[in-house]
């Protein structure tokens, strides 16, 4: 915001600070099984990439966390505040898309309405928050039991805006020669005019009946790669960027995996 | 113009501010403390950080009204310059290890490698556990000077003394006692 607002980028009359409303602060468990975890617009993104809670129950959006930035933005920036300024390339929108997270937004009177996080990002730095709106919560469904996932992206400055975000929410079954993928969702960011689902690629997932790891990832990242419409910039053509689609999307769908196959012994469980 | 009040180095202030300066200008301009510098002026080098509650941030991003009863701590808040041998274990650490050149960012580099060693004193063993299963790592948990690149990721050094930072760092947080 305050960056924006020096590079004249806006133009406001009334600014309003809301930090100190506690009720937009908090991450809780929603429902008494567990089931919904509910974090507050005003939740800092270290606060998320250092809560026990998340951790543990949606680990993807504490990994997508912890690498927004650098230590110093995270401390201040918050994912109300990310969410509402829509970059297309920002790291959020991808993992909530996976998570099928819904936002709780509020008016005058306490009027509420839930909106699903893919009906919310309508375009570059435009969302479907209206006037006299504020965003209260993120509403996000638990992922199913032995969910795995993995998230990554490029950008060329260690603090910079990605280029490209893949994030991929998977639950796999089966054991060495039949392995099955139950649940697959591959989401992108970078790449379009916002964060959006490679479905086809989820479906060519999906339909296998016994997984080639090897050649099957590499067929859903090319498919990955063909929906991708990024711009050229400054910096890269769009072709580069298609090229970062394919592999990084492979790698996500890799490493998903073998997180799954092999789990790291944790004194915890979830 | 607000009045606004808050604790500096211990110490409580209470001044007038427009809307829209920075904590960074009210506390080089209206303060006198220059330690925090204005590098970029845009959140990404972080010659500006201070410490807020506690954590570090960019004073650059922060519009001075934010800052309304809660407490900053900047470089002269560490050790007592007037006195070298109470200067903090990063600041000696960082004399013996010849951590800076023109020194512009080094104020900032401090700043957050305080946050840094205080971080180490809270047992978080479980966060350090969940980022290692998180990135899938076969082997154990990333080592210090991993950590320590990443706590200061938001300080740019343009002379380029980031070896001698992390070995200062490192130093410290060898030095210091973990839960």
């Amino acid at each position: 915001m305050i960056p924006l607002l020096k590079l004249n980028l806006v133009d406001v009359k009334c600014l309003m600070d809301l930090k100190k409303i506690q009720d937009l602060s908090s991450i809780s468990i929603a429902k008494e099984d567990g089931s919904e975890i509910e974090v507050g617009a005003l939740v800092r993104h270290s606060e998320i990439a250092d809560s026990e809670l998340l951790w543990k129950s949606v680990p993807l959006l504490s990994m997508t966390a912890a690498g927004i930035g650098h230590p110093l933005v995270r401390n201040r920036g918050t994912i109300g505040g990310s969410l509402c300024h829509c970059d297309p390339a920002a790291d959020y929108p991808p993992t909530l898309l996976n998570l099928e997270a819904k936002l709780s937004l509020v008016s005058r009177n306490s009027k509420r309405r839930i909106v699903s996080a893919s009906d919310f990002f309508r375009g570059p730095f435009e969302t479907s928050l209206e006037r006299g709106e504020l965003l209260e919560k993120i509403i996000i469904p638990s992922p199913r039991k032995g969910s795995t996932y993995a998230f990554k992206k490029f950008k060329l400055g260690h603090s910079d805006f990605p280029l490209v975000v893949v994030s991929v929410l998977a639950n796999f079954r089966g054991e060495s020669d039949s392995i099955k993928c139950e649940a697959v969702a591959i989401s992108l960011a970078g790449v379009a005019e916002k964060a959006f689902r490679a479905t086809e690629a989820e479906e060519y997932l999906l339909n296998r009946t016994s997984l080639d790891v090897d050649s099957d990832f590499k067929t859903a990242a090319e498919i990955t790669r063909s929906l991708s419409r990024p711009e050229s910039d400054i910096d890269v053509s769009s072709e580069y960027k298609r090229r970062l689609v394919g592999v990084l999307t492979r790698r996500t769908l890799e490493e998903s995996y073998s997180k799954w196959k092999k789990p790291k012994q944790t004194s915890w469980s979830c | 113009m607000n009045r606004i009040e808050f604790k500096v180095n211990g110490k409580l202030e209470t001044i007038s501010v427009e809307p829209r300066e920075t904590l960074l200008d009210i506390l080089r301009d209206k303060i006198g403390l220059t330690g925090a510098k204005k590098g970029c002026d845009e959140a990404i080098c972080g010659c500006c950080a201070v410490l807020l509650n506690g954590k570090p941030i960019c004073s650059c991003n922060m519009l001075a009204v934010e800052a309304d009863g809660s407490e900053i701590t900047t470089i002269e808040g560490l050790g007592d310059p007037e006195n070298n041998s109470t200067l903090d274990q990063l600041q000696r650490a960082f004399i013996k290890n010849d951590a800076m050149q023109c020194a512009f960012c080094t104020s900032g580099q401090i700043i957050s490698s305080k946050a840094f060693i205080m971080n180490l004193q809270v047992d978080n063993k479980w966060l350090t556990e969940v980022k290692g299963v998180a990135k899938g790592n076969s082997e154990d948990n990333e080592d210090l000077e991993t950590e320590i690149k990443e706590a200061l990721s938001g300080n740019l050094c343009r002379c380029g003394c980031y070896n001698n930072i992390v070995a200062a760092v490192k130093e410290v947080a060898l030095a210091t006692p973990n839960v």
